[in-house]
């Protein structure tokens, strides 16, 4: 494997990221977008020489990395098996997420979901759980469908589009936004605002001015739940109390605001890339995707395995509390610690041919959400999104296929991973 | 809290009938990752946490996903026969 490249050379030279706006193209090249394609090869590559790795996933691709200011000459590490990826996750009392505060505070503020261990951790996540619940689905679909089809209806007559952009980026933006109390007038604002919220995809003074403008436009939405509740996620978090430091209180505005700077580009960002991930994958198969349109109870297969397979966060970060080890491998107390998801997730210990996109395997779990306190808080939402959007897209558009005539698409990204766009016909 | 794997009457006879779920609801966090894929077996009460059902069944492999996957091994299972306690398919549990 080692003539594999490490990333095809960007056809222009200087790479470019992913993106309909100049902005969106700025922060997704921050994270690898344009430099890394298919970083699987070299995922392999790494896992067969080693579990653990010394080094940041940025380095050992090459790649510029964000977070190099703020964690100076900080041990970095990073893991590529399952076993090892899967212990820095579950074991929050070797590896601590609240010590990874420098890197987010900007986005999240002093205290996040993100960024924090129990048992504040624990008291934070039980306060938004209910609107991510099963029961709270309901919420978030009576804004999704409707959705859905006015964007379909766009762009249903011209027998094309670019899904990505005209069907992806149109909904989960607009379902956050509109969880959040948000006027549909700001979402393209609101769509900047949280895609610069997203941990290394923005420079500290864009993150700067993003929290600024969320910090303004939230006060007044919150001084207006607080006045009359609506059925939203706003209206939940005002009502709500903790028991924290202070004793038993309401929620602060600070407290609410935090919630918000952090499920926003969850939320938005994630969800949105993955159903392009997905709709590149089934477009580049045209037989699996014949068969989804008469076997509909594949629907919930591909979407869990298009999480295995090419998912949309590659890493997440933990500071290892002590001295400690990884499978063997020693690791300094104060070491930031990446998580490799994405390698983990084609780890051939647990997956047989782990390379091949099946979504009929064997089902065993995978990392995409994450696994362990801070398993995505989103999950229930998020598989509910991408199923119902894909149904819709089976149900509209006939006899979808990769438009002959655009540039063929392909994934691209290192700690953030997206389609290049989703160019297709049907009819 | 334990009940038995697979529900009550109607579950079939092999591992269903010698396992009894166990639950951890200090390590629950409320994912409902096991009430989607076991529906029948796992539900949570008004707090969000996961509570065994007592009138469902599900197919034992659903079950035993759900219990593999819990993200933060709330659920286990207990050998009625040899009394042994594990995470299933044998996988160290972290503190």
């Amino acid at each position: 494997m080692n003539d594999t490249p490490m990333t095809p050379a960007p056809a222009g030279g200087t790479p470019v990221g992913v993106g309909q706006h100049e902005w969106e193209q700025r922060s997704t090249q921050r994270t690898g977008a344009g430099t890394v394609f298919d970083p699987f090869p070299r995922f392999a590559e790494l896992r067969r020489e080693a579990a653990v790795h010394p080094h940041s996933f940025f380095a050992l691709f090459g790649v510029d990395d964000p977070f190099a200011a703020v964690w100076g000459d900080t041990p970095r590490f990073s893991t590529f098996t399952y076993s090892a990826t899967e212990q820095v996750l579950r074991d929050a009392k070797r590896f601590s997420s609240a010590r990874i505060q420098p890197m987010v505070e900007r986005q999240f503020g002093k205290v996040s979901l993100m960024a924090s261990d129990d048992p504040e951790h624990r008291r934070y996540r039980a306060l938004v759980q209910p609107a991510f619940s099963r029961r709270g689905l309901s919420m978030w679909q009576r804004w999704l469908e409707p959705r859905l089809d006015e964007l379909i209806d766009r762009f249903e007559a011209a027998g094309r589009a670019n899904l990505y952009f005209e069907y992806c980026a149109g909904f989960p933006v607009y379902i956050t936004a509109m969880a959040l109390g948000v006027d549909t007038a700001d979402l393209d604002r609101f769509h900047e605002w949280a895609a610069t919220l997203q941990i290394g995809a923005a420079t500290p003074e864009e993150a700067d001015a993003a929290v600024q403008h969320v910090r303004e436009y939230m006060l007044d939405v919150i001084a207006d739940r607080r006045e009359a509740a609506q059925e939203d996620l706003i209206s939940l978090l005002v009502n709500s109390e903790i028991d924290d430091e202070d004793g038993r209180h309401e929620l602060t505005d600070e407290q609410i605001l935090g919630f918000v700077r952090n499920i926003l580009p969850a939320g938005a960002g994630t969800t949105y890339r993955t159903l392009g991930i997905l709709l590149v994958a089934l477009l580049e198969r045209p037989t699996l995707m014949d068969e989804l349109y008469t076997e509909r109870e594949l629907v919930p297969k591909v979407v869990e395995e298009i999480l295995r397979w090419n998912g949309p966060v590659s890493f997440m970060f933990r500071v290892a509390i002590d001295d400690t080890e990884i499978d063997g491998t020693p690791v300094p107390a104060g070491a930031l610690i990446e998580a490799g998801m994405a390698p983990a997730n084609r780890d051939p210990s647990r997956w047989d041919d782990p390379d091949v996109f099946d979504p009929r395997r064997p089902s065993r779990s995978n990392l995409g959400f994450s696994i362990g306190p801070h398993f995505c808080v989103g999950m229930q939402v998020a598989r509910m999104e991408l199923e119902v959007a894909l149904n819709r897209l089976l149900d509209r558009l006939p006899r979808l296929r990769l438009d002959p005539d655009a540039e063929p698409p392909t994934t691209t990204g290192l700690l953030y991973r997206m389609p290049t766009g989703v160019p297709a016909v049907w009819g | 809290m334990a009940a038995r794997a697979g529900g009550p009457p109607g579950t079939p006879e092999g591992p269903a009938a010698r396992h009894r779920i166990v639950v951890d609801r200090d390590r629950c966090i409320g994912t409902e990752n096991c009430a989607r894929l076991a529906p029948g077996t796992f539900d949570v009460d008004d707090d969000g946490y996961v509570v065994l059902r007592a009138d469902g069944t599900d197919d034992w492999n659903a079950v035993v996903e759900a219990i593999e996957s819990c993200p933060t091994q709330a659920l286990s299972l207990r050998d009625d026969i040899s009394g042994a306690e594990t995470a299933p398919a044998g996988e160290e549990r972290y503190p």
